[in-house]
């Protein structure tokens, strides 16, 4: 088989791609296809175009750190490394690739450190028994060691970090001020920054986390007129981070046209209140009140308000899902492929993508019931190179969740107990 | 080539493994092994090879690169696969109460066996 050809093919189609959707995320597989094409400069430069848009992407940093690997570029490489390492802990592909950066550099102490992380995590792991004999070995011939860095998992050697430690007291105390008098939009705008600059610093994260949620509670109690605030939104695309906003207005843009209708249209179920967003597919005709029904169900089919309602609980739930480190994006549907609610980026194409979840799905579902392994598929996962995605089935609704490579399967799990206990 | 050992390795040190097989991503299947009369996936290898394309579609939409791994539960039985290059992939049925991440790493392990077998 012609690898280089088909290298080539894949970064014409993932270029194609980005130019279609230019805030995607396939910017990673593009850089990855340029790196595995011996193009690393273009990898390099494809990366950090990405990472303007999804600063927290930990792919790209892990493909970034690969090509500024291969281009000798150590230091680099390593705080890429680092990033993801302090990211997430257990990421073993990270700590196994700032060892191999830290021998290269020849600071062998933080490499045998790296190495010893990598065996807590898979003893097995029998290339980092051998690197770690290797860095050992090293460390042994060169005496004492020259002052090293403090190992990088722990304390990202970027650049810019110290210098951004004296701002962030007062950042602090703005974003501080902002949130007593009210104004979480800018609170949460300076903790980002701050955040940015400073990724590790758990305290702001849990502060940023708490705003976000705020907000996202405080909006669903407001009615929807009170909701659009374009300039805000425009300006939360530098962040990586969905804000309530966002999906906000994802949900917004869907809700029928007629503001009216909307507000006739729940069907009387008990629990469902001010705000309904049972969400249709704005380009098709809504049929006359009362009953309207998601436009994606075939004729036949009975509309199902339980399905369709997208409560503040599962809202809530949803939005504190995608704030978990490594996810990346939900999207809930109806069984029939009907869109309900998306925390990814609003550019996407959530009813196109609905459709095609719905359908994988349901493809998957009917070859294993034909394999007699059960008679309904459950959950699936698919992992990737550059992330995974994660199906539930809830009743007749479908949870997708994606999320990047660096959080394994448990992590996922325990992210979800929410979702799950309100989806159930 | 025989790849039973290799499977009967998998399916023995995985607490409730049901079965376990190496599959062409066409769904041939090549060879198969299990610990119950249930598991029999000859007949069932063009389901599979819809999984992996669909897998592959879902991959190739959300922007994950290539296939690695799918994992699937049910009311019944849980299931692994891996792929093996582009042309094949490893698949492990499990009962519920199985132990799954045993059974991933079971399978992790065997690939470089199976790929250098298979090449």
């Amino acid at each position: 088989m012609a690898k280089d050809d088909s290298g080539f093919a894949e970064i014409e189609e993932y270029t194609r791609k980005l130019t279609q959707n230019p805030e995607s995320l396939v910017f990673v597989s593009l850089a990855e296809s340029y790196r595995k094409s011996g193009m690393l400069d273009e990898a390099i430069e494809t990366c950090l175009k990405g990472l303007q848009v999804h600063p927290t992407y930990m792919s790209a940093h892990m493909v970034l750190g690969r090509a500024f690997l291969e281009k000798e570029r150590h230091e680099e490489a390593a705080t890429e490394f680092a990033k993801v390492a302090a990211a997430d802990i257990n990421n073993i592909m990270a700590h196994s690739l700032l060892g191999q950066t830290y021998m290269k550099q020849g600071k062998f102490t933080n490499a045998i450190e790296e190495y010893q992380k990598v065996l807590t995590l898979n003893p097995d792991d029998a290339t980092a028994q051998q690197m770690l004999k290797q860095a050992l070995e090293q460390a042994k011939n060169n005496g004492p060691a020259r002052p090293e860095e403090p190992a990088a998992a722990s304390a990202p050697a970027t650049a810019d970090a110290p210098e951004a430690k004296p701002d962030t007291k007062k950042e602090l105390s703005q974003a501080e001020a902002f949130t007593k008098q009210g104004d979480i939009d800018n609170a949460i705008k300076i903790y980002r920054l701050i955040l940015e600059a400073d990724p590790e610093n758990l305290v702001v994260r849990q502060r940023l986390k708490d705003l976000e949620l705020r907000k996202v509670q405080a909006s669903t109690e407001r009615k929807v007129p009170e909701r659009s605030k374009p300039e805000n939104l425009s300006s939360h695309r530098d962040n990586d981070k969905i804000t309530s906003d966002d999906i906000l207005s994802v949900m917004k843009d869907t809700i029928p046209k007629p503001p009216e209708k909307s507000k006739a249209a729940p069907k009387p179920a008990p629990e469902v209140k001010p705000e309904p967003v049972p969400v249709f597919k704005k380009e098709e005709a809504q049929p006359a009140p009362p009953e309207p029904k998601p436009a994606a169900l075939a004729p036949e089919e009975k509309p199902k308000a339980a399905v369709a309602a997208v409560t503040p609980e599962i809202l809530t739930a949803l939005t504190k899902l995608v704030q978990t480190d490594g996810i990346v994006g939900t999207l809930l549907i109806d069984e029939q492929g009907a869109f309900l609610n998306s925390t990814f980026k609003k550019e996407l194409d959530v009813q196109e993508m609905s459709k095609t979840a719905a359908l994988i799905f349901e493809k998957t579902d009917k070859a294993v019931q034909a394999m007699n392994y059960g008679k309904q598929v459950k959950q699936v996962l698919i992992t990737g190179e550059h992330g995974q995605i994660f199906f539930n089935k809830f009743g007749h609704r479908i949870l997708l969740v994606q999320a990047e490579d660096n959080i394994n399967i448990g992590k996922m799990r325990l992210a979800m107990t929410d979702v799950n206990k309100v989806l159930r | 080539m025989d790849f039973k050992p290799i499977l009967n390795d998998i399916v023995n040190t995985v607490d409730g493994a049901i079965g376990a097989g190496l599959v062409g991503t066409d769904g041939i299947v090549i060879d198969q092994v299990s610990t119950k009369g249930v598991f029999d996936i000859s007949a069932v290898g063009a389901e599979y090879a819809t999984i992996i394309k669909n897998a592959k579609k879902a991959s190739e939409n959300f922007g994950l690169g290539k296939t690695s791994e799918i994992m699937i539960s049910t009311e019944k039985a849980m299931m692994i696969m891996m792929t093996i290059g582009n042309d094949y992939f490893i698949t492990m049925a499990l009962e519920l109460d199985g132990n799954l991440g045993r059974g991933r790493l079971e399978v992790k392990k065997a690939i470089p066996k199976l790929e250098r077998e298979l090449t």
